[in-house]
């Protein structure tokens, strides 16, 4: 066999062999569950936000907006990639909240996104005093 | 699903980045084994495609990354966010276009004037040509190595077939019949091999990832499949045409063939234009039914 042959028999195999070693990855990320869930009503302001995926993945962007206003949320992006993220919240006021999220599969880069709207009730009008 | 900017825009620039990487590889393969029959001024001028090729697909890398970080918040400004673009080259698709750009050096290094053993450029086509395949839906697969490494071969072959075409065409358009004849008869009898490969290797994987005959028209994915696999059906027929009818004709010193040989060369070019664009689109927008 010629020298070329064989140099080039040898670095096919290394770089198809150096292939393996790229490890297994899932298709593309799905959000599973979030907390507060899509559409959820609920009577308190959530204190953290969590969604919830089929894989790990890295939370880029998450912006929560009420009424056309950005809220400001603190978001690590050098957190380390997992199945699921938790975002602290400020105290938020009673209204209807958009949420917009992308994430990144660190497998493949791929970006996956979404949005959905929680409300928190305004509460109840407290009970009248009753004197006795 | 909706198919927006930012969709139009990755498809774009990896399509753009698959021809440029398969283009640079494939022509420095076919400078390798065509070595003996291609005359210095033809041989500079196809290693000017090799370099221009390169630095596109470098360049077409680094766009990659900057379109996935602006597509996170769909906001043209986080094109250039720092922690966006840190986030993006940490994933696998910022390990394979480092590998891409390094097997590219090395293949453009291999080539040099200087020249060193043909197999150090062979091994940074094939490093370069193979990247692609270090990210995609098979990682999905269980397991996974099997059709990780068909995707290689599927890759490299590709790039033997598809960066010919261009070297082709500068030696038809410059070369004499008789080199001509001796090139296009030379690739000829690799490709039929090649093209053997190429095929074998996509249509396991199309079993592999589509889980089923019916999801060649019952998913979004197959059918984009089926439009690949049409175009490069017409592919084929060029190139069947090339070796069965042109080089026959260019081996018995019909000059005519020439023009025929370019016009066909040129058709294959859009062929696989087209083709990239569809593997573009085909490995970016959806999911394989198989995995779903």
């Amino acid at each position: 066999m010629s020298g070329f042959r064989l140099g080039g028999l040898t670095c096919g195999a290394l770089a198809l062999g150096a292939l393996m070693l790229a490890g297994p990855a899932d298709a593309h990320a799905k959000l599973r569950s979030s907390v507060p869930a899509a559409d959820a009503e609920l009577a308190a302001a959530p204190q953290i936000l969590t969604l919830t995926f089929n894989e790990n993945v890295r939370l880029a962007v998450l912006t929560l907006s009420t009424a056309g206003k950005d809220i400001p949320v603190a978001l690590d992006r050098n957190a380390a990639a997992a199945p699921q993220v938790s975002v602290p919240l400020p105290p938020l006021a009673p209204g209807k909240y958009q949420v917009q999220w992308s994430a990144l599969s660190p497998d493949d880069g791929h970006v996956v996104k979404g949005s959905y709207s929680f409300t928190i009730s305004t509460p109840a009008a407290s009970a009248p005093a009753t004197s006795h | 699903m909706s198919f927006g900017v930012w969709d139009a825009a990755g498809v774009a620039v990896k399509a753009i980045a698959y021809a440029a990487t398969l283009g640079a590889s494939g022509a420095v393969l076919f400078l390798t084994y065509s070595h003996s029959l291609i005359a210095g001024s033809e041989r500079v001028r196809i290693l000017r495609q090799v370099r221009r090729s390169s630095v596109i697909a470098v360049i077409a890398g680094g766009v990659q990354i900057m379109v996935t970080a602006g597509s996170m918040s769909g906001n043209a400004a986080d094109l250039v966010s720092p922690p966006l673009l840190s986030m993006v080259s940490q994933t696998g698709l910022g390990r394979a276009i480092v590998i891409r750009a390094a097997g590219l050096l090395f293949a453009n290094f291999g080539t040099s004037p200087q020249r060193r053993p043909a197999w150090f450029a062979a091994a940074g086509a094939v490093a370069a040509a193979t990247s692609f395949a270090w990210v995609g839906h098979t990682h999905s697969l269980a397991p996974y190595w099997p059709p990780i490494l068909l995707v290689g071969i599927h890759l490299c072959a590709a790039a033997f077939w598809l960066g010919a075409l261009a070297p082709l065409l500068t030696i038809s358009q410059t070369g004499d019949l008789a080199v001509v004849a001796a090139t296009a008869a030379r690739f000829g009898a690799a490709a039929q091999y090649v093209v053997g490969v190429l095929i074998a290797a996509g249509l396991v994987l199309l079993w592999l990832l589509l889980g089923g005959l019916s999801q060649l028209w019952m998913s979004a994915y197959g059918r984009c499949l089926g439009l690949k696999l049409a175009l490069v059906a017409g592919l084929l027929s060029c190139a069947a045409f090339n070796k069965l009818r042109l080089t026959p004709r260019l081996t018995a010193g019909d000059s005519a063939a020439i023009h025929s040989l370019r016009a066909s060369i040129r058709l294959e070019m859009s062929l696989a234009a087209l083709i990239l664009v569809v593997t573009a689109a085909l490995t970016t927008l959806n999911g394989p039914p198989a995995l779903e």
